[in-house]
């Protein structure tokens, strides 16, 4: 546990880079929940983030490329001096806007309930920010966690 | 992730979840579940007490077995949730569509 002073420190532009297969999305979550826990967010919190990562970058692993030729997935964190967590997601598969798809129907009968279409859900109600944008023929989810979600 | 038989009574099979059902773990309970329900087995309680976590892929698995086992005419429930979890079920409305419990012992009654 570092001393308290050093917990709102800002961290420095950390990245993570790595071919988008499932297999290694337990090293891209550890990467940002060790930061996560560094700068000051609490477990509950800590453990939204890694909701809403495991949906961003099995979004990317399971749609962006052909199962046979996955490309590169790039995650970038940030922290903010304000206490605020940056990340962002890019991958050069297809142009993708997760954000687009529709809600899932919340008030549906178990059996009328489709399969599937939660994640997104999931994401915009955890985070503080979400926006996505195409750029240099790559796909950018830029995510925001304020310490605490507000209900 | 890790799914165990705690006991079977009647047709009633009840089974501890423990750990993270996330994308990677979930098809272990899809794939536990459906075996179950070839040996006959058709209703079932879960206790998730030791549940640490459940992300969309977990949430679709359970899903699943749920729409599968009604389609047999038994029934899928869940019991004892940690709050992270419940947050997730009831932010997703599955509360409303999967009976859960606060103990093994109300599941038991119903």
């Amino acid at each position: 546990m570092p001393p308290p002073s050093n917990k709102r420190k800002p961290i420095a532009l950390n990245l993570l880079e790595m071919p988008a297969k499932l297999e290694n999305l337990p090293r891209f979550m550890t990467f940002v929940c060790e930061q996560a826990r560094q700068f000051d967010f609490t477990d509950k919190r800590t453990l939204e983030i890694e909701l809403v990562l495991e949906e961003a970058l099995v979004n990317v692993i399971e749609y962006a490329y052909p199962a046979e030729l996955p490309g590169r997935l790039i995650l970038h964190l940030e922290g903010k001096a304000d206490g605020k967590l940056h990340l962002e997601i890019r991958d050069r598969g297809i142009a993708f806007n997760p954000l687009e798809r529709a809600a899932p129907d919340l008030e549906a009968e178990l059996m009328e309930r489709p399969i599937g279409g939660l994640g997104i859900f999931l994401m915009k109600e955890f985070t503080d920010g979400l926006s996505w944008h195409r750029e240099n023929d790559e796909n950018c989810l830029s995510i925001i966690f304020e310490p605490r979600h507000a209900d | 992730m890790e799914i165990k038989e705690l006991k079977r009574t009647n047709d009633l099979l009840t089974a501890t979840l423990s750990g993270r059902m996330d994308a990677i773990t979930a098809t272990e309970f899809t794939n536990q579940l459906e075996s179950w329900i070839t040996e006959n087995q058709k209703s079932f309680t879960i206790d998730c007490s030791q549940l640490d976590y459940i992300s969309s892929a977990g949430l679709r698995a359970i899903l699943m077995v749920a729409k599968k086992v009604r389609g047999l005419d038994g029934k899928l429930q869940l019991a004892a949730l940690q709050e992270s979890v419940q947050t997730v079920f009831e932010i997703s409305g599955f509360d409303k569509i999967i009976p859960i419990f606060a103990n093994l012992d109300d599941a038991a009654a119903q």
